[in-house]
């Protein structure tokens, strides 16, 4: 893929120039280094190529300013990730002006070389692609994470262990909430506005457990937002075996609170003494005698029905009298 | 249904058709699933080429068109001026290079074949999904606002101006001028600086087509170009310029004293001044911060003594708004402060002074009128050193870069000292001699061998105080020895850094800056005078130091630039910008951070990402960086390279 300001023209000028290249080198003009999405490398990848060129300005000299330095960072994350399925190897990023028309010939000329010495890719020609339609229902996240889990199975990439990149080597939109143990109340207002689904939210006897999934999270901030307690951060990170298997990465885990009446658990504990406090200082005001709290919404919606009914009863038994 | 796709094959004589098997490459376009008609001929970009593909597009109806030939840069436009003119929308054809990218650069026949055949087709499938396209079109606001009043503004909005668009200068301080005004003489002719400059001043005051606002701000800039909108606070200068008649007889009962700006500190000045006799426009200005007070008690002995009765304190500010098409940003340099320099006193030393304040002191109108006096007794110096590269050239403690200017008006500071003070010495010292300008190098050379100036290769260590004598101790590199010089003066050629106040002012217009702070043009070789953001141009020293014809030739460029925006009925602007889904947006602001021409913003209400439809280049960063895949770039999606990408490398 060449960019069209530079390693594009500067292959143009190689054509101009008669120097000869291997003819496995197939041409893509895109607007600017800094338009390669990594779903292409990997859709490329995936398809079957067997190796992915990448020709950019040289540093300072984008026509956008900075496209090619955004580009290199998403090339070197998307190396990281493809390191450990061993595709690492078929992929370059070549700054090539479009002055240095030897230098595309040298540059491609080592590249097919290399990959010659590599072998075919594993991938192979012949696999069906993975659909990459976007429907209401999916996006461009999801297409590169099909992608990306196709091409780990077709190489057999069994992850066993964490693989972790670290924020600063992260391209921009890869990332995940993360909560504050000790701000966290275990509301889940995150669960719940939360379009991707990312947040997993599991109450395992008296615990309740928060976790993400990585790999689902487009970092729209809406649970950042949202948390009442401002305990969520989205960072930026990425961690290719939590991503791969699809496990949620549990960050919160909470005691939760027993119903007094039926035993069962409704809320996390902290959320009742955060609701208690706050329902407390309103009702003082109010100077209205405070409900039970240790009862679960069922439970209490059973006893407040069984109060307003006993009144009720009480109020007819008296109109009864009265009329009678 | 699928679009109806012509596909021409050109042989370009033997360039093409010599490698790649041409009709191989048409019959395998032919197979592909939608393409309704293919031919090869031996020049398409012909008059009978161009013609066929006229004729096809109507008889056949065709939708798309995909031309397999030479490179985009040479005929994409031909081809499809070729497609509109048979009423096909332009964006519907393509360009598949199967010459400089294929047969040129390939010898095996049936490879090159292969390979033509996959460029072709991976094409056709691009065509299949583009979309038809209008050039965006915008209205123009016909004025050009410059801002700064220095030597690269005044030239700009004089052109500008002549080329009959208005134009509004702003500038920051009570006259124009600027740097330039300052100077004693100009290298390497040694014309007097303001004997050149106060002619285009008054020029600048008098022509019809400018409107000149002095004392006033940028406070707000919105827009984009052809339709910037501007706030500009003009302050009160509570002298009204149609009736003072210059008689300095306001100043001359003020009894406020402050330092002179124009005079770097080495004279004073009174709350009420003009900066300089020349000063356009030519009146007082009250400076409000060092009078003794307006408001509600008055010393009123200025107003007392004004005849013409000019001076009225019941001034307001005034904020005026602008429709503006077009900007230059000229606002100058400041010279890196001297109190950041260790090793030369960090500035304590009364006789360690800046180049631009020996250009005062060298200055018929400056504080001295025109003797070199040195500040701490007012004796005439004997020994002088000049120090350049101060603060330049020095990526580790002060700034990387080259001053530029300083080589040229080192050497004519000493050789000015010396006509004046015939018995002095003037030692210099550098790194090396840069004199790359008309008439530079022969300015340097008489310098040296006929005004009997020592030039010393070597930097300086330490500059200190002893007694009534500052010492320097350096080193001359080409003899390897220390030197040590008792100097009765020390004028330091200070680097040229960005104004500091102009840092505002590129916030507001939303234009990149490089590191030291000097704005950046949109390209290094090839758009040195525009701006990244389109509509501002650049002039002058804030895109880097530069001498006084490099700013001015810079001056002109950015307003035939600019006229050039005026003077066009309409903008129009390349339609392939990124567009957003607004279902897919979660309005995250990823896309906001990526754009290097802040062309997008997230709609407060809706919080969508919104495209600026000018502003937008199309680069395409957004669409790799966006997670969901709402944004991208018209007619070069993510469906589209994919399949691209597919066609190419299974054919």
């Amino acid at each position: 893929m060449l960019c069209k300001w530079c390693a594009s023209a500067g292959a143009d000028l190689a054509g101009v120039s008669r120097l000869e290249y291997p003819p496995n080198i197939l041409p893509i003009r895109v607007m600017c280094s800094g338009r390669v999405d990594p779903l292409f490398i990997l859709r490329a990848l995936e398809a079957g190529a067997d190796g992915v060129f990448i020709g950019a300005c040289h540093p300072g000299d984008c026509h956008y300013v900075d496209g090619n330095i955004k580009a290199k960072k998403r090339f070197d994350f998307l190396l990281k990730i493809l390191e450990p399925l061993g595709l690492k190897d078929r992929l370059t990023l070549e700054y090539v002006s479009a002055s240095e028309a030897r230098k595309f010939k040298e540059v491609t000329t080592a590249f097919t070389e290399k990959i010659r010495q590599l072998g075919p890719s594993p991938i192979g020609m012949n696999r069906k692609l993975v659909d990459l339609t976007i429907t209401d229902e999916s996006h461009k996240k999801q297409a590169i994470y099909a992608v990306l889990k196709a091409l780990a199975e077709a190489v057999g990439y069994q992850p066993t262990e964490p693989f972790i990149i670290p924020a600063e080597e992260t391209m921009e939109g890869y990332g995940f909430p993360i909560r504050d143990p000790d701000k966290c109340i275990g509301c889940y207002a995150c669960y719940n506005i939360c379009p991707e689904q990312v947040i997993t939210l599991e109450d395992i006897e008296n615990r309740r457990v928060f976790g993400t999934l990585s790999h689902a999270c487009v970092v729209c901030n809406k649970c950042q937002e949202l948390c009442p307690q401002e305990a969520i951060e989205i960072v930026p990170g990425f961690e290719l075996m939590a991503y791969l298997t699809q496990t949620p990465i549990e960050d919160i885990n909470l005691e939760l609170q027993q119903c007094e009446k039926c035993h069962s658990y409704f809320a996390a504990s902290k959320h009742v003494e955060f609701v208690e406090e706050k329902v407390q200082n309103s009702i003082q005001d109010l100077h209205i005698p405070v409900e039970q709290h240790g009862l679960c919404p069922e439970c209490r919606r059973k006893q407040i029905a069984k109060k307003i009914q006993s009144k009720w009863l009480e109020q007819a038994a008296l109109f009864m009298k009265g009329g009678g | 249904m699928s679009k109806r796709i012509g596909v021409f094959v050109c042989h370009c004589g033997h360039n093409i058709a010599g490698t790649v098997d041409v009709n191989e490459v048409a019959k395998k376009a032919g197979e592909y699933p939608g393409v309704v008609h293919v031919e090869d001929y031996v020049y398409v970009c012909s008059e009978p080429g161009q013609k066929l593909i006229e004729t096809t597009i109507r008889e056949k109806k065709l939708e798309g068109v995909v031309v397999a030939c030479c490179s985009p840069t040479l005929h994409e436009e031909t081809f499809r001026k070729a497609c509109e003119r048979s009423g096909l929308n332009p964006y519907q054809c393509e360009i598949a290079n199967i010459r400089e990218k294929c047969s040129w650069v390939h010898s095996d026949k049936a490879k090159a074949t292969n390979k033509a055949i996959r460029i072709t087709n991976s094409i056709i499938e691009k065509v299949a999904a583009n979309q038809s396209l209008d050039p965006i079109r915008v209205g123009v606001s016909r004025k050009c606002m410059v801002i700064g009043g220095g030597i690269a503004g005044i030239q700009a909005a004089l052109d500008v101006a002549d080329m009959g668009h208005k134009v509004i200068l702003v500038e920051k301080s009570p006259t124009i001028g600027g740097r330039m005004a300052q100077l004693s003489e100009t290298f390497p002719t040694l014309d007097c600086s303001q004997c050149i400059l106060t002619p285009k001043m008054v020029q600048v005051s008098r022509h019809s087509n400018i409107e000149l606002l002095t004392y006033s701000e940028i406070i707000e800039i919105s827009g984009y170009v052809g339709n910037f909108k501007v706030k500009i606070l003009k302050k009160p200068r509570y002298v009204d310029p149609d009736k003072c008649t210059l008689c300095d007889d306001c100043s001359i009962v003020c009894p406020e004293i402050v330092p002179s700006e124009f005079n770097e500190s080495l004279s004073p000045r009174k709350a009420i001044y003009i900066p300089f006799p020349q000063a356009v426009p030519a009146t007082y200005t009250l400076d409000e911060d060092a009078c003794l007070g307006l408001n509600p008690l008055r010393c009123n002995k200025c107003q007392e003594a004004c005849l013409p009765d000019a001076i009225d304190y019941d001034m307001v500010p005034e904020i005026i708004e602008e429709d503006i098409g077009a900007i230059i940003v000229a606002t100058g340099y400041d010279q890196y402060g001297i109190e950041n320099i260790a090793e030369y006193g960090y500035g304590t030393n009364p006789d360690v002074i800046t180049g631009l304040e020996f250009e005062r002191l060298l200055s018929a109108s400056g504080p001295t009128l025109g003797q070199v006096l040195r500040p701490s007794d007012g004796t005439i110096p004997k020994d002088v050193v000049f120090i350049q590269c101060s603060g330049s050239r020095d990526p580790e403690q002060h700034m990387p870069y080259c001053s530029k200017v300083c080589c040229m008006y080192t050497a004519k500071h000493a050789l000015l000292y010396k006509h004046l003070v015939h018995n002095g010495e003037a030692f210099v010292f550098y790194i090396d001699i840069r004199a790359g300008g008309k008439d530079y190098e022969e300015f340097i050379n008489r310098v040296m061998e006929e005004e009997r100036i020592l030039y010393l290769r070597g930097k300086v260590a330490k500059v200190f105080r002893q007694g009534e004598k500052t010492m320097v101790w350096g080193v001359d590199t080409l003899t390897g020895k220390k030197i040590e010089i008792e100097a009765d003066l020390v004028v330091l050629a200070q680097a040229i850094v960005p104004r500091e106040d102009s840092k505002d002012l590129t916030n507001m217009l939303k234009i990149a800056t490089g590191p030291a702070g000097f704005l950046k043009e949109a390209h290094p070789k090839l758009r040195p005078i525009e701006s990244l953001t389109s509509g501002i141009f650049l002039a002058g020293a804030i895109q880097g130091p530069k001498d006084i014809p490099e700013a001015v030739a810079q001056a002109s460029g950015a307003a035939s630039k600019a006229a050039a925006i005026l003077a066009a009925p309409e903008l129009t602007h390349d339609p392939a910008i990124a567009i957003v889904d607004e279902w897919l947006c979660t309005g995250c602001n990823t896309c906001v951070e990526l754009c290097p021409f802040n062309a997008i913003t997230v709609n407060e209400s809706t919080k969508l990402a919104e495209v600026n439809k000018v502003l937008c280049e199309g680069c395409g960063t957004c669409a790799a960086g966006c997670p969901t895949g709402a944004i991208t770039l018209i007619n070069m999606t993510e469906g589209q390279i994919t399949k691209m990408i597919e066609t190419m490398i299974r054919g």
